[in-house]
């Protein structure tokens, strides 16, 4: 562990990806929540696909203005977000005007510029241009080429992004929840969504070079997903969700650089999901183990108080409290609705509601009467 | 004649080609408690979106108290239906009635002490005062209802637009509301609500319109609500004609 931090503290490179990564997850958790709760996670995808597009034609355009490859320049974040963005408005676009659903227009809105991205990265890279091989890092990510430089530019625009929401918190989460009623108090539909896009596009290219535009929906998805599962307040939901994304890319940093040939953006991505795969199995709320224990209280419940309820009718009824009980088959007569009468005892047994006062003869016991006396309570008779 | 709350003019709405809502010509006038009552379909929650802006229509306008919705903004509240939203939002009872307080705020301030203290007031108004912290996700439909009006209540405005309000509620909720609206009603309030309910117009409402996207007739329910005009909306197909109830 010591070793870990005096790492940190003095090596360049680990330094540098540590930092970057930690801003990268944290900016993409926070604003990946409410990418989630407009059910447009899958816009992440879109967004970070289609950047690679701008990021082509930037280095591209500079190439022939200027007759040499940028390396690793703000200038390409700045083609990234710009794609990203007309990419996001061509979808609400075609969203709004045609009949074509959303999910299909994403579909063909990223198979256009990813696929256009991937044209003029193939071009650049048969091309004798200088610097063309940062460009293709982008594909995957590569966390080891970041400088001092990009953690000042992902600070940057990471506390933009930030910023933003936390500035325009109770617009973004009125549109969020009810768009129309917001819109009706003054918070617009149109500019409230396109600066939401914006501040998640941002959120989005701040990782690329890290994690890659393949990778990068994981961190936008994955954090605010496995947040939702621990609260249900949006303000913590937020703030989980940040510091999932956080500690992601500070494990995922430090993890690849003491293992070798342990690739950084994958890792982040894995341990991204590993949280939200904890997350989604044991959250007590709303995760699915809990869900099953519930689901399986239920049916316990239910089998005991169809037949106590039965055995109690029938004591009731035949006046036979102090003598013999009755058989499991009787007991099942009672009652039309088929379970399984057997397995209702043997529950019953062991919480000690019943005797088996003689081979296959049961009787209740007053803690059982007295259970049955509020089970028929319950039912208000 | 009395000032109006809202005046509709030659209104007509369309998605792609056909249309929704044609030349509707409607006033109403201030004070009153209006039931906009048609078939499915008929174009009624459009109606009150496009009063609202949530709507662009293809031709007419839309005033509020005289002038363009925008400027009017303030005086509005809103009810929209239950179901356009989804419950599962991680958040309170209590914040989602806070949110009544947002348009008067504007952008960048935050809601404060005084702005708890009206939602509180208005969750009490709507008896829903115990359940402020409640998650909404664990609401019944009738909660739900009453957390929506407490968030129109809390806007404090001179007209309120109620897309049905009585959709999936039960009895003793449903007069619990209309209780509310006639107390707004009676303190010179305006109410126009998407109701579906014939039976119970005459009982809730003072003034109708029907609509089957063209106006059929709009005014007092003692004038206009007979078996003609009902007829004339419905095509002779209501329940409510054939048992002959009038």
């Amino acid at each position: 562990m010591e070793d870990i931090i005096k790492l940190l503290l003095t090596d360049y490179t680990l330094r540098n990806v540590a930092i970057g990564a930690s801003i990268l997850g944290l900016v993409s958790g926070s604003l990946g929540t409410f990418a989630f709760l407009r059910k447009e996670s899958l816009m992440g995808d879109v967004v970070a696909h289609s950047s690679l597009l701008g990021i082509t034609l930037i280095f591209i355009l500079t190439y022939l203005l200027t007759g040499m490859g940028l390396k690793n320049e703000p200038m390409l974040m700045l083609g990234a977000v710009i794609s990203g963005i007309i990419a996001m408005i061509f979808v609400s676009k075609i969203t709004s005007d045609s009949r074509i659903k959303s999910d299909s227009a994403m579909g063909i809105i990223l198979a256009i510029f990813f696929g256009g991205g991937m044209f003029l990265l193939t071009m650049i890279q048969q091309s004798n241009i200088e610097n063309k091989a940062g460009l293709s890092s982008y594909l995957f990510g590569s966390a080891a080429t970041i400088s001092h430089q990009n953690v000042w530019m992902m600070s940057v625009l990471g506390f933009i992004a930030v910023l933003l929401m936390f500035i325009f918190w109770k617009e973004f989460k009125v549109h969020t929840f009810d768009p129309d009623f917001g819109e009706t108090i003054g918070v617009n539909r149109k500019n409230t969504n396109l600066l939401i896009i914006s501040v998640i596009v941002i959120a989005i290219v701040i990782g690329l070079q890290a994690v890659g535009v393949i990778l990068m929906v994981a961190l936008i998805v994955a954090p605010p997903s496995a947040a939702r599962q621990w609260t249900n307040n949006l303000k913590i939901m937020t703030i989980i969700s940040a510091i999932i994304g956080l500690v992601s890319g500070l494990i995922g940093a430090i993890a690849s650089s003491l293992v070798s040939n342990l690739p950084t953006g994958p890792t982040i991505v894995l341990v991204a999901t590993f949280i939200f795969i904890i997350s989604v199995l044991f959250s007590p709320k709303r995760g699915i183990i809990s869900e099953l224990i519930r689901k399986y209280k239920d049916k316990r419940r239910i089998l005991i108080s169809l037949a106590l309820s039965d055995m109690y009718y029938l004591e009731m009824n035949h006046d036979d409290r102090m003598s013999f009980g009755h058989s499991s088959k009787v007991i099942d007569k009672m009652n039309p609705i088929n379970y399984n009468i057997q397995k209702s005892l043997t529950i019953m047994k062991s919480e000690g509601l019943v005797n088996e006062v003689a081979k296959d003869n049961w009787k209740l016991t007053d803690k059982g009467i007295d259970r049955a006396k509020m089970i028929q309570q319950e039912k208000g008779n | 004649m009395n000032e109006l709350a809202l005046e509709i003019n030659d209104l007509t709405v369309a998605y792609r080609e056909k249309p929704v809502l044609w030349d509707i010509d409607l006033n109403v006038p201030k004070g009153v408690m209006m039931a906009i009552v048609g078939p499915n379909g008929a174009g009624k929650s459009t109606l009150i979106k496009s009063a609202l802006g949530l709507v662009k229509p293809v031709a007419g306008d839309v005033k509020i108290f005289g002038t363009d919705y925008i400027t009017q903004r303030k005086k509005v509240a809103y009810v929209p239906q239950r179901t356009s939203v989804d419950w599962d939002f991680p958040t309170t009872v209590l914040d989602v009635v806070m949110m009544g307080t947002y348009g008067k705020l504007g952008w960048f301030r935050r809601p404060g002490i005084k702005e708890k203290s009206a939602a509180l007031d208005a969750l009490q108004r709507v008896g829903m005062d115990s359940f402020a912290a409640r998650q909404i996700s664990e609401l019944s439909g009738g909660q739900q209802q009453r957390t929506f009006l407490a968030r129109a209540l809390v806007q404090d405005a001179e007209i309120y637009f109620l897309d049905e309000p009585f959709a999936g509620v039960d009895t003793k909720t449903e007069k619990h509301i209309v209780n509310i609206l006639k107390e707004l009603k009676s303190s010179g309030k305006t109410i126009i609500a998407v109701h579906h309910e014939l039976m119970t117009v005459k009982e809730y409402f003072d003034y109708i319109a029907l609509i089957n996207v063209k106006l059929v007739n709009s005014g007092k329910v003692s004038e206009i609500f007979n078996a003609e005009n009902i007829k004339l909306t419905y095509g002779g197909h209501s329940n409510i004609w054939e048992t002959n109830k009038f």
